[in-house]
């Protein structure tokens, strides 16, 4: 089973797994297709590669306890299943996020010297 | 702890996935059917929108495949997939599954069975509290033996253990037997005069009623006594009303106070007692020698028989305990040597205590046995190594067969670590049913070897057999060892193929290899056979000459028979008068072609015989005193060598007269006759005779043939006066078989007094007993070695008939181009019979040196022996004979044009 191509999708899933939280807590419940396409146009082209390597992240999501899904009916009358955040997701979201924030601020000291040191 | 969580969902994931599958396909479905929906708003042609779709999800299979990763545990998944086709292939080959099961039963049985018992005697620590802190008592050379009145010394002022216990074994009469009776008949149980504090040192409560406890030791103590589980089962069918109610004992009421738990047999492994008696009572009940009265019961006699066992307070080491004990051994030294009432309690005191742990319980000398464990523990090893043999060959053969299906399957791209995982899930799954089967093998084999290594008359070995984790842990590991270490060998071979030689149907490859390998496995299989079956055979040889020993005495028809009468206590006069009685009650009976009576001295001591020589010199030998009867020699049909045997004129008044053994009269006389000669007997109190030679008898064997005789000399029994207690023994020569004798006897003693309890056996047990050693070891290595020969046959059987199966395309060949039948027959034995003979010439060498680690056990056999190693070699290749012949007969008789259709 590919090793190299499972390291890669680790990464790619952890930051998969904090967009999906923060969609669900941005729009509610929702459904695979929904959060694919809200996660890609608010991202750009980076969920371009495919819609399919969404699902097993939202299993994984599932199995930890931060999401719970059930069937319901889609505004055009589509049966599908619905994700949504439960309350270990939100602790986790609002931990996950000021994790990225202070890596991001740190990365953002490296990457942008000039100002620190006037 | 979130992966904890994720796991347990991943687990639970592996139920119902039926309906998982349903939910995820019906999850794809709707996402499709949104995003086409999605593209055909924005006006994509249908085509294009269902298309786009499709293309953006990445495949519905693989996003199917990659949540399926995610949901679950693939490698169990897998695991359990193996294990399911596994199943199917070995459902689909009955024959290689049938014969693998049983070869694997048999080797895992067999060893399960031996291992479960060298693991009762020696490695299961005691049903009692915290064995780890029980020690025995031992003293000087004389090991764990104590007289009363130093265990009471002991007991009194020791404060270096929590608590101490003594237990006594009853050398009474009977052996270590006790006769009891209720109003269903009597019958024999082993049991133990035992401290009052016993039970409660080793921590053990009663199942019914209460233990002993120190209120019941006491001298004048109400007579109690607590009774094993099994008796209580036999008697009184566990009901509680046995509590309360008496039992005689060798004649004597003791009222039952208590029942022990099932799996309490005392601190001693393969006893059986079944009852459990203060050692204070013994001091009311036994029947004490008539000399000493009843103020000097044995008790207090310096006979040193108690055994001793301690339990350390916590925290306190063996080291410290025996500097304890150090100090008070002193003591009771000083206390004992002291004493001027026997000059014996100068021997009998103690020289220095030592403490030694026993958190396995002691075992008798003879389960101490180091040549028999050697023995047990060798055959347990050779029947896994031959059993793991044949189920790597068959497995070899199996993939050699296989070739194809794997070459199939990596060409399909499967890896070659799946495919030796999956054939090692085979073989494993393949050992588990063998184990199972195995298990059920074991319980019956471990019964067979404990009856194996019982005495053939006395009580049933008793040992612990029942699981317990270690045990299951042994048979666990050897079962896994077994399967992945013969299993791996073989999926390595298989695996190793080039699928372009299997595509062309070649013939070479990996089968030579596999062939060689399965000749060496063959090969050692044999030689292992051939050296057990070698060292059955000298087993059974010395068990022969020993045998053929003549041991002086005719025991064919002649019965013993022990009499206990409760009256004896009381009056030796009335004791003797019984005695005689008895004797004529037996004589006339029909059928009865003689009868004597013996009695023993009251103390198992060696007299001393002493024979003054020329020029004030003198001749000494130590020896064992016998009374015997007028006729004993004539019933036991030992020959006179000179001299006369007792009569009726030798009685209490004539001058005192002796029969020697002949190694006796050799030793003392030399080789002048002694016949009308007389000696000086000192029987060590202080008595001394001069007893005049009337005749000189064959030695009689009381031991194993090879100890050499042991000299005794003969009294006549109406010249015992007061040294013999007991009424004794009779030997009876009688027509008709054992039972029928005894029977008779029980009825003629009844009349002479209702009260005489008879003990009889067969004077045969004698023989049997004495060479009971060597027969337990000749049977249990024949059995095996005969065991191990049928292993060996699945082994020829199964490597024969895969070669024959494999060349089937080449016998055809050589068939068609003018080879007959006897060539392929010749073919296809001949190899086989080059693997079997360098098997068998292993294996006599192996034999020859495995005879030296059992040199102290053989007698009357050199371990060479033509006879042995001929019969082994004529075995084995009969049996290698036999099992080739079957599948190359099957080969020759392939037609030539099948033969070339075939595959």
């Amino acid at each position: 089973m590919g090793d190299k191509t499972s390291e890669k999708k680790d990464v790619w899933q952890g930051t998969l797994a904090l967009m999906v939280l923060k969609t669900l807590q941005a729009m509610g419940a929702l459904h695979g297709y929904g959060i694919a396409r809200r996660i890609e146009q608010t991202s750009g082209d980076l969920l371009a590669v495919n819609y399919g390597t969404l699902y097993p992240a939202l299993l994984k999501l599932e199995q930890e306890g931060y999401i719970s899904s059930e069937w319901g009916v889609s505004d055009n009358n589509r049966k599908a299943k619905y994700y949504k955040l439960t309350r270990a997701g939100r602790k986790q979201l609002n931990k996950e996020e000021r994790e990225w924030e202070q890596t991001t601020a740190i990365l953002a000291r490296f990457l942008t010297p000039g100002e620190e040191q006037s | 702890m979130r992966w904890v969580r994720a796991w347990f969902m991943r687990l639970g994931d592996l139920f119902g996935r039926r309906r998982r599958e349903q939910e995820l396909s019906a999850e794809m479905e709707s996402h499709l059917q949104l995003h086409i929906e999605d593209n055909l708003r924005a006006g994509m042609p249908p085509a294009q929108a269902r298309r786009e779709a499709f293309t953006k999800l990445g495949g519905i299979e693989q996003t199917k495949e990659a949540y399926r990763q995610q949901r679950g545990l693939p490698m169990l998944e897998t695991f359990l997939q193996d294990l399911r086709f596994a199943a199917r292939m070995l459902r689909k080959s009955p024959g290689f599954t049938a014969v693998s099961v049983l070869s694997l039963a048999l080797g895992i049985g067999a060893t399960v069975a031996i291992f479960s018992v060298i693991y009762a005697l020696a490695l299961r620590t005691l049903p009692v509290e915290q064995p780890e802190q029980l020690v025995e008592v031992e003293q000087g050379s004389r090991g764990n033996l104590h007289s009363y009145a130093e265990w009471k010394l002991f007991r009194d002022r020791q404060n270096i253990f929590s608590a101490v216990l003594a237990y006594n074994y009853s050398y009474n009469d009977f052996g270590g037997q006790f006769i009891i009776a209720d109003s269903k008949g009597q019958q024999d149980v082993t049991g133990l005069y035992v401290s009052g504090g016993y039970f409660s040192t080793l921590g053990v409560s009663a199942v019914l009623g209460r233990v002993l406890q120190s209120s019941d030791d006491q001298s004048g103590a109400t007579p109690v006594c607590v009774i094993g589980y099994k008796l209580w089962r036999q008697l009184y069918g566990q009901s509680a009303d046995a509590l309360g109610r008496a039992i005689r004992v060798n004649g004597n009421e003791f009222v039952i106070v208590g029942v022990a738990p099932a799996s309490f047999f005392g601190v001693e492994i393969g006893a059986t007692p079944e009852i459990f008696m203060p050692l204070e009572a013994e001091r009311t009940y036994r029947d004490y020698p008539q000399r000493y009265g009843p103020q000097m019961p044995s008790l207090d006699d310096p006979a040193t028989t108690l055994s001793i066992v301690g339990r350390l307070k916590p925290g306190v080491s063996v080291a410290k305990a025996n500097a304890g004990l150090q100090v008070l051994g002193a003591e009771i030294y000083s206390a004992l040597s002291s004493r001027s009432d026997d000059s014996r309690w100068q021997r009998a005191a103690p020289g220095s205590f030592s403490a030694r742990p026993m958190p396995n319980g002691t075992s008798n000398e003879w389960l101490q046995d180091m040549d028999i464990v050697l023995l047990l523990l060798v055959m347990a090893a050779v029947a896994l190594i031959i059993a793991c043999g044949n189920l790597g060959n068959l497995l070899l053969a199996r993939a050699a067969k296989r070739r194809s299906e794997i070459a199939t399957r990596l060409a399909l791209g499967a890896s070659r670590w799946r495919l030796v995982r999956q054939l090692l899930t085979e073989s494993v799954a393949l050992s588990i049913i063998g184990a199972a089967a195995g298990l059920l093998i074991a319980r019956w084999g471990s019964q067979a070897l404990l009856w194996a290594l019982s005495f053939p008359g006395g009580d049933p070995l008793r040992l612990e057999l029942s699981w317990d984790p270690k045990l299951a842990a042994f048979a666990i590991t050897i079962t896994l060892a077994c399967a992945l270490l013969f299993g791996l060998a073989p999926a390595l071979g298989a695996t190793d193929i080039s699928i372009y030689s299997v595509m062309h149907n070649s013939l070479t490859s990996g089968t030579r290899r596999n062939r060689t390998m399965n000749g060496f496995l063959v090969a050692a299989q044999v030689a292992l056979s051939v050296a057990l079956l070698v060292s059955a055979g000298l087993l059974a040889r010395t068990l022969q000459a020993l045998l053929a020993q003549d041991a002086g005495y005719d025991p064919k028809g002649v019965v013993t028979a022990h009499a206990n009468w409760p009256g004896g206590r009381k009056n030796a006069q009335r004791e003797v008068f019984v005695g005689e009685q008895l004797l004529a009650a037996f004589r006339s009976l029909s059928g009865v072609t003689s009868a004597s009576w013996s009695r023993r001295h009251s103390k198992a001591t060696l007299s001393q015989l002493v024979v003054p020589g020329p020029a004030g010199s003198e001749r000494r030998s130590g020896s064992y005193l016998h009374f015997v009867s007028p006729d004993f020699f004539e019933t036991w049909k030992t020959p006179v060598l000179a001299g006369r045997e007792f009569s009726d004129t030798d009685s209490g008044t004539s001058p005192p007269v002796a029969i020697l053994s002949a190694d006796l009269a050799r030793v003392l006389f030399g080789k002048v006759s002694p016949v009308g000669l007389r000696f000086r007997e000192n029987d060590g109190d202080g008595h001394d005779y001069a007893v005049e030679v009337v005749g000189v008898v064959r030695d009689i064997q009381f031991r194993r043939p090879s100890d050499g005789p042991l000299p005794i000399f003969y009294r006549p029994v109406s010249q015992c006066g007061s040294s013999c207690s007991g009424v004794g023994g009779y030997e009876i020569r009688a027509a008709g078989g054992f039972a029928e004798t005894a029977k008779r006897l029980e009825e003629a003693a009844a009349t002479v007094d209702p009260r005489i309890i008879l003990k009889c056996t067969p004077l045969s047990n004698l023989v049997s007993d004495s060479v009971h050693r060597d027969r337990a070891m000749a049977l249990i290595a024949t059995a095996f070695s005969l065991f191990v020969g049928l292993l060996a046959m699945i082994g020829v059987y199964g490597v024969t008939s895969h070669a024959a199966a494999e060349r089937t395309r080449e016998i055809g060949i050589r068939m068609a181009l003018g080879a007959d039948r006897g060539d392929v027959f010749r073919m296809l034995l001949g190899e086989m019979t080059r693997t079997v003979c360098i098997g068998i010439a292993f294996g006599v060498g192996a034999g020859i040196a495995a005879a030296q680690l059992i040199r102290g056990t053989l007698w009357g056999v050199k371990p060479t022996d033509p006879m042995s190693i001929g019969f082994a070699v004529g075995l084995m290749l009969l049996i290698a004979g036999i099992a080739a012949f079957l599948p190359a007969r099957r080969a020759m008789r392939v037609d030539p044009m099948v033969a070339l259709r075939y595959e």
